[in-house]
């Protein structure tokens, strides 16, 4: 078990950078539910009759606790999606040592040690985090809505609870690690960690594309149509993540591909970007229409509550932490899956492509990919402010859309620079 | 006297240099590589082939000594004189098909390759598509082709539009034998053309094929064999008793 144990910690530390990262990422998660349940246990945040708001007394407080509630759920989805792509990256090495002949119960420890490696730094850091983050929430929400609320008040409860949601993450990651091991075939390990190149499962309903874009276009006008109800408003919104989950799977590959043989066919770094683009925002379908949902949800909520400051405020908290956090996810993912596309670069290098041209196949892939992720949002917030003006004014919806464009320039050019770093580093590319 | 295409006047590359463990994978080589040549490099695992490969076809430096293209040492030219030769004058095979898995073939094949005379070009890549059998998957993503039909999209590619020297590291290991010899037969026209061939290969069958056969063992050529001065009987024996000792140590 020693050598074990020795092997797992050297090959962790082998990518200690990327998993530095993913090491943050859980720590923050572990900071957002200690937050989350903190403010659900502090009576301090407890609705008492405000002027002009939606809610009973009653509803209000079970309103809070929903969105907290929720809030912990999708943080914990979250470290789950984010230990996913972690173990993933394993598959090789697990192939490796299946064909060394070492047995599934000892590949299945191995894993378990390397998540085990992070959490046990990543727990403690986490609520390092929290005891930093606690006073800074309490002390903007306060500010914002002028309730008395302690700075560095930290519930026994809360504390309790939160571990609890976090030991159950822990316990289903260490399954997620162990089950790992056992769920694929030793071909498919082999063959890489990237799901980019997999054909795409087939749907049992076929549909034609135009279907997807109409349901779209209908969530949109639908949304011109409800004012200052959020639940409608997420009806249409979820609508419309269905419509863009289908758009972005079925009908964008094809019009991509439309573009680059109608246009592109001289442009050889855009025919590359595109075709690169286009595969990238498929693989990300599920996180994009993630942000989608969580973007346009939260806003929604908001637009009815505008007038209830405290709900207000809390759902802004949320919202503003939860694209981090989804932020942080993607550069992540793009951090893990960049060393596997090098190759590629290596071969247009080996073609002939100057590094510059490299530069740009990179610069404009990740542009395509910034407009994808952030156009929907735009088209679904702008409509809903734009008519939802009463309830909530422009600037605000223009300060809720700009923080999360501005997150995901953030992530996006972390990115670019990771990549740029790696290709123009010596002997990268030979 | 034939066009000098490449040169390697005292060749030497180490790699790991300044580390605590050098490696010498070429050790003061020289060859001349001429227009219309069709040269194969043969040897065991590790004795320099790829890293051979890689001198020639600029994508690395040696350590010393002169690799010169076209008249013009390697170390002297710019990433854009570098890049257009590669792009212009040179095909390169790889020993794996590194297509691009997120365009078609057809678009892989011609990335490399101005499109500013587009019926003539469509009309060479449909007449090479249909010689290596990939006609019907030109259109494909590489996921949807099997790997020989992609190791023969990535040999149309190097192929197209004739480029002056055609670089081909193990270009048959993925083809099967009918494929292997169309390949052969398509290199030996090309190279009757004027297209200078170079190849390594394991195969003695794909070597018989060359004029020159290079055995290089620890980074250095230990037999040249030139077709030209031996019967073919002589030659074909000879490149099958260079592999004997390889064969031997395996067994």
């Amino acid at each position: 078990m020693r050598d074990l144990f020795h092997f797992s910690k050297e090959n962790f530390m082998l990518d200690r950078k990327k998993n530095h990262v993913y090491m943050f990422i859980l720590a923050f998660c572990t900071a957002s539910v200690l937050l989350f349940f903190n403010y659900m246990n502090n009576d301090s945040y407890k609705v008492v009759s405000i002027g002009g708001s939606f809610f009973s007394d009653n509803n209000a407080n079970l309103f809070v606790m929903t969105v907290g509630l929720i809030m912990v759920l999708a943080i914990g989805g979250l470290m789950y999606v984010i230990s996913n792509t972690f173990l993933k990256q394993k598959n090789k090495e697990i192939a490796i040592l299946h064909l060394s002949g070492v047995n599934l119960v000892r590949i299945s420890v191995y894993f378990l040690m390397q998540i085990m490696l992070v959490l046990i730094k990543a727990i403690p850091l986490g609520i390092v985090l929290f005891m930093i983050m606690n006073p800074l929430f309490n002390g903007v929400i306060g500010l914002t809505t002028g309730m008395k609320i302690p700075l560095f008040y930290i519930s026994s409860e809360a504390v309790v609870s939160g571990l609890m949601v976090i030991g159950i993450v822990v316990v289903t990651l260490a399954i997620a690690a162990v089950g790992f091991a056992y769920q694929s075939e030793l071909i498919d390990l082999l063959s890489g960690p990237s799901k980019n190149s997999k054909p795409l499962p087939i749907s049992h309903i076929r549909m034609p594309k135009v279907v997807w874009w109409l349901l779209y276009a209908i969530a949109i006008y639908e949304i011109t149509t409800v004012s200052g109800q959020s639940r409608a408003l997420c009806l249409m919104c979820g609508m419309g993540a269905i419509a863009l989950n289908k758009i972005i799977k079925k009908a964008l590959p094809k019009v991509f591909m439309l573009i680059r043989t109608k246009f592109c066919i001289n442009k050889k770094e855009r025919l590359i970007a595109i075709g690169r683009a286009s595969d990238l925002i498929v693989y990300l379908s599920g996180y994009i229409c993630i942000t989608f949902i969580a973007i346009t949800f939260l806003m929604a909520f908001m637009i009815e509550t505008m007038s209830d400051i405290k709900i207000f405020s809390i759902l802004c908290m949320s919202y503003f932490i939860i694209i981090v956090l989804m932020n942080l996810a993607l550069f992540y993912r793009n951090l893990v899956e960049t060393p596997n596309q090098l190759h590629q670069f290596r071969t247009l290098y080996y073609l002939g492509f100057q590094r510059k041209q490299l530069n740009k196949i990179n610069r404009l892939e990740l542009f395509i990919l910034f407009i994808m992720m952030t156009i929907s949002p735009i088209i679904f917030g702008g409509v809903m402010t734009a008519t939802n003006l009463s309830f909530m004014p422009l600037s605000m919806g223009l300060i809720l859309i700009g923080f999360s464009i501005l997150c995901t320039i953030v992530s996006l050019t972390a990115t670019y620079y990771y990549r740029k770093r790696l290709l123009m580093k010596e002997g990268a590319l030979s | 006297m034939k066009d000098n295409i490449i040169t390697l006047q005292e060749v030497t590359k180490v790699y790991d240099l300044n580390g605590p463990k050098p490696f010498m994978a070429i050790d003061q080589l020289n060859l001349r590589i001429d227009a219309g040549d069709f040269i194969c490099i043969m040897g065991p695992s590790g004795s320099g082939k790829s890293t051979l490969i890689n001198l020639i076809s600029t994508i690395d430096y040696p350590t010393s000594g002169e690799v010169i293209i076209n008249g013009k040492r390697s170390t002297d030219l710019d990433e854009v004189a570098l890049s257009h030769f590669r792009q212009t004058e040179m095909g390169y095979i790889f020993q794996e098909h590194q297509l691009i898995d997120s365009i078609t073939l057809f678009e892989n094949i011609i990335i490399k390759h101005p499109i500013s005379q587009k019926k003539k070009l469509m009309e060479q890549i449909h007449h090479l598509a249909k010689i290596l059998d990939i006609d019907q998957v030109l259109y494909h993503y590489p996921r949807e082709c099997s790997s020989g039909q992609n190791q023969r999209a990535s040999i149309l590619r190097a192929l197209l539009d004739q480029p002056k020297i055609v670089v081909a590291d193990e270009p048959t290991g993925n083809l099967d034998s009918i494929n292997t010899r169309q390949l052969l037969d398509q290199f030996t026209l090309i190279n009757q053309q004027g297209t200078t061939i170079l190849m390594v290969t394991h195969d003695p069958l794909c070597a018989s094929y060359a004029n020159k056969v290079y055995y290089l063992v620890d980074g250095r050529f230990q037999h040249i064999y030139n077709k030209d001065d031996l019967t073919n009987d002589e030659f074909y024996k000879l490149l099958f008793n260079a592999i004997v000792p390889d064969m031997e140590a395996l067994l």
